[in-house]
């Protein structure tokens, strides 16, 4: 059988993380292709690439055998490439056939055909049997699973050859996604290639065709699927290799419990969840994107509230409706996406450092600049934070150091309990290890620390206990002891 | 310094020294004093909309909030015949329409553009229609507010420029030294991070608007003071002037930048060029043309800025 995209050493990378480091794969015509991967094994990336909204560093592509230059998605769309996002990229103003047939309304003279427009969409939604959404609602009166339905939709409308699914069934529900792989099963028939994204290794083993593994980066492996393939064999070529971490940092010791979360739920994604935390450890939460960890932290800090269950500090009952009522509770939040929801990327180093405690470091109401300079120079002494000086601008630091003034930021605050979500994404190894160490710092001076990573091989080396998520639910809880990286992957996809 | 406020500083200064020696009347003490007199309302109202403003929160009613606030103090001090109620109503009263704004950012969740554009348009509208007469024959100690002169070393100063001062002096402090008005600038820098970093920005989202429309009150009753009327015009065009002086002045409309000394800059550049045209015998209505391109240049300078900026740092 012939290829229908050929990859040759692709490499990407992004401001100093090599995202793809010389992909080379096939993808037969025909099949149905799944890749699979850990969080950041690159897999996102290489769509992207292959829908023209990147560009690799080099590499080439070879589509239908000849040698292509996608350069945007203009050129993807000519090539024959449709993508459906795991985001949904819809247009929530308006209505279902403009969003199916986005690629081109039907015209007369110049001007849109809106009978002929409505007749073409209701037809492509009845062809892939979604019967029961109209043409004519507003996409944003829609479920997110219509949606993400209406989108593969249109894409399949487009007469693509090469159909790329991101993650497509993580906003769907069970009878969505069955109609989905009805979908697959139909396109495939009539010789479409369809590269097919999951965590879910269910559907992986029931669609797939061939499997690649990606891991780092790289390629791991590119083989038939067979009856005899297992979910046990995917993990394991999904961690592949150990990497091991050349620092060991220590324990402390656990003292009483500060932390209490008693079958705290909130939607789909925080489900009776019950949770303990003490002094002088780091509790580690592990899981794949949307099982609900991110989610999970920002519940009990007030961003969301709550829906059921109750959180307790030290032994009292606690209501925390917002980050406000959370920092009276000692607690602080360094979130993940720290350009957008944690620092403030127009002000300086100094301003940042002091964001979260501006009543602390002013006197009757009155702004102390004094204290505030002089903190703000014992932090950057204290975790090296490299700058010029300290009212530069936090936008110009590199990522390790950006992390280390969000860090400073809610050190001093003083808190008990420190949540930190993903703190080495995007960090180079060397700021790694010392955010490590510093995490390990905090606990061995009786603070408690939940730490949530997709990296396992972070969770190993630094924590005490690691919680494993999978769809909002703890799905098990390991020691560090027997915690390896099989074993959370097994709970965090949801195998048991 | 900031880079801006220097530029601003020194073009200040261009001007000024080439409308000193190039024409006869700039310097003049009556010019200055006229100049002066006519951006007292702007800046009284310009320092607690310009912190608003470096929250990320525009206020576009304030004119009409000056308006409408002062009509009804104006009828009021008619009604009752005591200038000291009237005042003290028209203040409350500018508290009340900025809390209006608030209730529909904090609590609608309207973007402050569109809610303050709303009040904007329902404010002049009930202005007009309660002012259908302009109201006028106050009793006389109602004019103490605006017409006092105060003689320092034998310059006759109006009690106007004197609360300006005031306003302004007091900006300058609140914004740099009080913790709670400090703030705006982590409030406009980042919304989301405020809120995570414990900032109560619903707080702060009243507390600007109410002073906005207390002050704007204020302005109001001085003028009205001063020109013994309140009619239907009061305030009409005046947000237009200060959100331009507020823009020139080094403040973003996403907020998170600007100072005050740069508020105060960017309010006597407009005051001054609409001055100048006056001065060389230029039609005045070069003023728009003038003040709307000093704008986008100087955002879009500031914009050329940013971009290098950050190219240099890719």
């Amino acid at each position: 059988m012939a290829n229908a995209i050929e990859l040759k050493d692709i490499k990407k990378g992004f401001a100093g993380v090599q995202a793809l480091k010389g992909v080379s794969f096939a993808i037969k015509k025909g099949s149905v292709h799944a890749l699979i991967g850990e969080n950041g094994a690159g897999k996102s990336t290489l769509m992207k690439i292959l829908s023209g909204a990147q560009r690799a560093d080099s590499g080439e592509i070879f589509v239908d055998g000849k040698k292509a230059d996608i350069a945007n998605p203009i050129v993807a769309t000519e090539l024959g490439i449709g993508i459906v996002y795991q985001e949904l990229n819809n247009f929530m103003h308006l209505d279902v056939a403009s969003n199916v047939l986005s690629h081109g309304l039907p015209q007369k003279h110049g001007m849109i055909n809106y009978d002929k427009m409505y007749a073409q969409a209701r037809e492509i939604l009845d062809n892939i049997g979604l019967t029961h959404i109209s043409e004519k609602d507003t996409m944003s009166n829609l479920s997110l699973g219509a949606q993400q339905m209406c989108e593969i939709a249109g894409i399949v409308s487009k007469n693509a050859d090469i159909v790329i699914l991101d993650e497509p069934t993580s906003a769907l529900t069970e009878t969505e996604t069955k109609k989905l792989f009805e979908i697959i099963a139909d396109i495939k028939s009539r010789g479409v290639t369809v590269i097919y994204i999951s965590h879910k290794l269910d559907e992986v083993l029931y669609l797939a065709d061939e499997i690649t593994v990606l891991k780092d980066g790289e390629h791991v492996t590119t083989f038939e699927k067979t009856p005899q393939t297992t979910k046990e064999e995917l993990v394991r070529y999904m961690v592949g290799r150990d990497v091991e971490y050349d620092y060991k940092v220590g324990t402390s010791e656990i003292g009483e419990v500060i932390l209490r979360a008693n079958k705290l739920n909130r939607g789909k994604m925080v489900r009776d969840v019950d949770l303990e935390l003490h002094r002088g450890e780091i509790l580690g939460i592990a899981g794949l994107e949307g099982s609900g960890r991110t989610e999970l932290l920002e519940t009990l800090f007030g961003c969301y509230r709550a829906e059921s269950g109750e959180i307790e500090v030290e032994g009292k009952k606690r209501t925390i409706k917002n980050p406000m009522e959370a920092k009276k509770c000692k607690m602080a939040y360094i979130t993940k996406e720290r350009k957008i929801l944690g620092l403030f990327l127009g002000l300086s180093v100094n301003s940042n450092i002091v964001a979260a405690s501006t009543e602390q470091f002013s006197k009757n109401g009155m702004v102390q600049y004094q204290d505030i300079r002089k903190n703000t120079e014992k932090y950057v002494d204290a975790m090296s934070i490299k700058i010029s000086d300290i009212n530069q601008n936090v936008m110009d630091l590199s990522g390790g150091n950006q992390q280390k003034v969000l860090l400073a930021m809610w050190m001093t605050t003083n808190p008990d309990i420190i949540m930190i979500d993903e703190p080495t994404r995007g960090v180079d190894v060397g700021a790694k290890a010392e955010i490590h160490a510093l995490l390990r710092k905090m606990a061995v001076d009786g603070k408690a620390i939940i730490l949530v990573s997709s990296e396992m091989s972070e969770l190993i080396a630094s924590c005490d206990k690691i919680v494993c998520m999978f769809e909002g639910k703890i799905t098990g809880i390991l020691d560090n002891k027997e915690a390896g990286e099989e074993s959370i992957m097994k709970l965090v996809s949801g195998l048991s | 310094m900031e880079a801006r406020e220097f530029t601003l500083a020194v073009l200040l200064l261009a001007i000024i020294v080439l409308l000193s020696v190039t024409t006869k009347d700039f310097a003049n003490p009556a010019n200055v004093r006229v100049l002066l007199l006519g951006m007292t309302s702007d800046l009284i109202i310009a320092v607690p909309m310009g912190i608003s403003l470096i929250a990320g929160n525009i206020d576009f009613s304030v004119g009409s909030t000056m308006g409408l606030a002062s009509v009804l103090g104006g009828m009021i001090i008619n009604a009752t015949g005591n200038a000291v109620a009237g005042i003290v109503a028209a203040l409350l009263i500018g508290a009340v329409l900025g809390i209006i704004n608030a209730v529909m950012i904090c609590h609608l969740h309207v973007t402050p553009l569109v809610a303050t554009l709303g009040t904007w348009m329902a404010y002049k509208g009930l202005q007009k229609v309660i002012a259908a007469n302009a109201i006028a024959n106050f009793p006389s100690d109602f004019f103490a507010l605006g017409r006092t002169e105060f003689n320092f070393f034998g310059v006759s100063v109006p009690i106007s420029i004197i609360y300006m001062l005031a306003v302004f002096v007091v900006g300058i402090f609140v914004l740099k030294k009080v913790n709670f008005f400090h703030n705006a600038y982590f409030i406009g820098s980042n919304k989301d991070s405020a809120r995570l970093a414990g900032i109560n920005i619903t707080k702060f989202t009243y507390v600007s608007y109410m002073i906005t429309g207390i002050l704007a009150a204020f302005a109001g009753m001085v003028l009205v003071s001063r020109l013994g009327t309140a009619s239907q015009t009061i305030g009409s065009g005046l947000e237009f002037r200060i959100v331009v002086a507020l823009l020139v002045g080094g403040l973003s409309m996403d907020g998170g930048e600007g100072s005050m000394i740069g508020i105060g800059m960017g309010v006597l550049l407009m005051q001054i060029i609409s001055n100048a045209l006056v001065l060389t015998g230029i039609n005045p209505n070069y003023s728009e043309v003038i003040i709307g391109a000093i704008l986008v240049l100087s955002v879009g300078i500031d914009q050329i800025n940013k971009r290098r900026r950050a190219k240099a740092r890719a």
